[in-house]
């Protein structure tokens, strides 16, 4: 395995030709190198999930599949350098699975007799008590509603471009869609979010 | 190459200036890369876009246990090549095998009033003899035992008589007598 540049990281300040000499690696059975992939690419997978599902626990397990999937299809990601878009993209995928199981469970809920009051799985947060856990929660309301004005195509080019901090070239790989039609899905998708009065409220939330 | 636009930045064209500056008509590019102000506004925007993301990764919990994997197996391969060939191939081989055996079901079921003549001979059949062939010889139906003649010496039933040798199985005109 090669050695890792002075300041490793995922993206900006990776050195890019590690990072693709990393994956190389783990394609070729490499678990060294692999496990150094999950480590710097773990917080912003398992972060991306926790945005788009609110579950601490589900983000956990949905992330842990997304790396053993990658695990057992690394051989099929043609070029080391798309590797990130790569991850994010089987992410996207497996967050889709989880909605439409999800719906599935919450439709045969509906024919249960038991009292699920009081059991929202979308805010199950892991937060701390008191007034911490309420701003965390108030937060994550208004992130939804904010984006609620936005289609899913456009919520979700919102959310990859400025809570994941994606390019617009790995949009375009994570969606399999061109990048004009990614920069189209932005476009609309501010022109909403600017409209919106929770806007200036998560902004100025900022410290 | 186009002289920078005085018009400052509209709404529309800021916006789209957050999604890609380069995007921009190459009038209102320059003119961004020379006006303060609308430069000072693309920055609000954008900063502005990307706290929230900063908030929600500092408000996002972090993950609690790490992802390992040990022992992994090499890489596999990608179908291509003769390995995709050989796919192909069998494929289309079960592919054809289906398409013979369906086709060949329909070619050669008998018609509409075949079929009922068949049922009505099976029916006939059964009427007769509702026993397959196999279980009429085991229940004696079609060659009954040989019953005992009443009339005749019980004796010679038992023990048959013996004629002189030969005789029984030369006819009465055949015989050759001294």
């Amino acid at each position: 395995m090669t050695q890792p540049p002075s300041s490793p990281g995922i993206g900006r300040d990776a050195d890019a030709r590690w990072l693709t000499e990393l994956v190389r690696s783990a394609r070729q059975g490499d678990d060294l190198a692999f496990n150094r992939l999950i480590d710097l690419h773990h917080e912003a997978i398992y972060k991306m999930i926790f945005y788009r599902i609110k579950d601490a626990m589900d983000a956990e397990d949905l992330s842990q599949e997304v790396f053993l999937q990658a695990c057992r299809n690394i051989g099929r990601l043609r070029q080391a350098a798309n590797f990130r878009a790569w991850l994010f993209r089987i992410a996207v995928n497996r967050v889709k699975d989880y909605r439409r199981r999800k719906r599935w469970s919450f439709i045969r809920g509906l024919f249960r007799t038991e009292d699920l009051s009081g059991q929202d799985g979308r805010l199950a947060v892991q937060a701390p008590e008191g007034p911490e856990r309420v701003r965390r929660q108030q937060f994550w309301q208004e992130v939804d509603r904010l984006l609620e004005p936005l289609s899913p195509a456009e919520q979700e080019a919102f959310r990859l471009r400025f809570f994941d901090q994606l390019s617009i070239k790995e949009i375009g790989q994570v969606l399999d869609k061109p990048e004009n039609t990614v920069k189209t899905h932005l476009y609309r998708a501010l022109r909403k979010v600017k409209a919106s009065p929770f806007l200036d409220r998560l902004a100025e939330a900022a410290p | 190459m186009s002289m920078p636009s005085e018009k400052h930045l509209d709404y529309d064209e800021l916006l789209k200036a957050v999604v890609d500056a380069s995007d921009l008509p190459d009038g209102l590019r320059e003119h961004l890369d020379h006006c303060p102000q609308c430069q000072e506004q693309l920055q609000r925007t954008t900063q502005r876009l990307e706290s929230i993301g900063r908030i929600a990764a500092r408000l996002a919990p972090e993950p609690s246990r790490s992802v390992r994997v040990h022992g992994r197996r090499q890489a596999r391969r990608p179908l291509g090549g003769g390995r995709m060939k050989s796919f192909m191939a069998m494929a289309a081989v079960a592919m054809l095998v289906v398409l013979v055996s369906v086709w060949s079901r329909h070619f050669f079921a008998p018609s509409g009033s075949d079929q009922v003549g068949q049922l009505i001979a099976d029916v006939n059949r059964l009427v007769e003899n509702p026993l397959p062939a196999g279980y009429s010889s085991l229940a004696a139906v079609a060659d009954p035992l040989p019953t005992a003649d009443p009339a005749a010496d019980p004796t010679a039933f038992i023990v048959p008589e013996v004629g002189p040798p030969g005789a029984g199985d030369i006819p009465e005109n055949e015989r050759i007598t001294g």
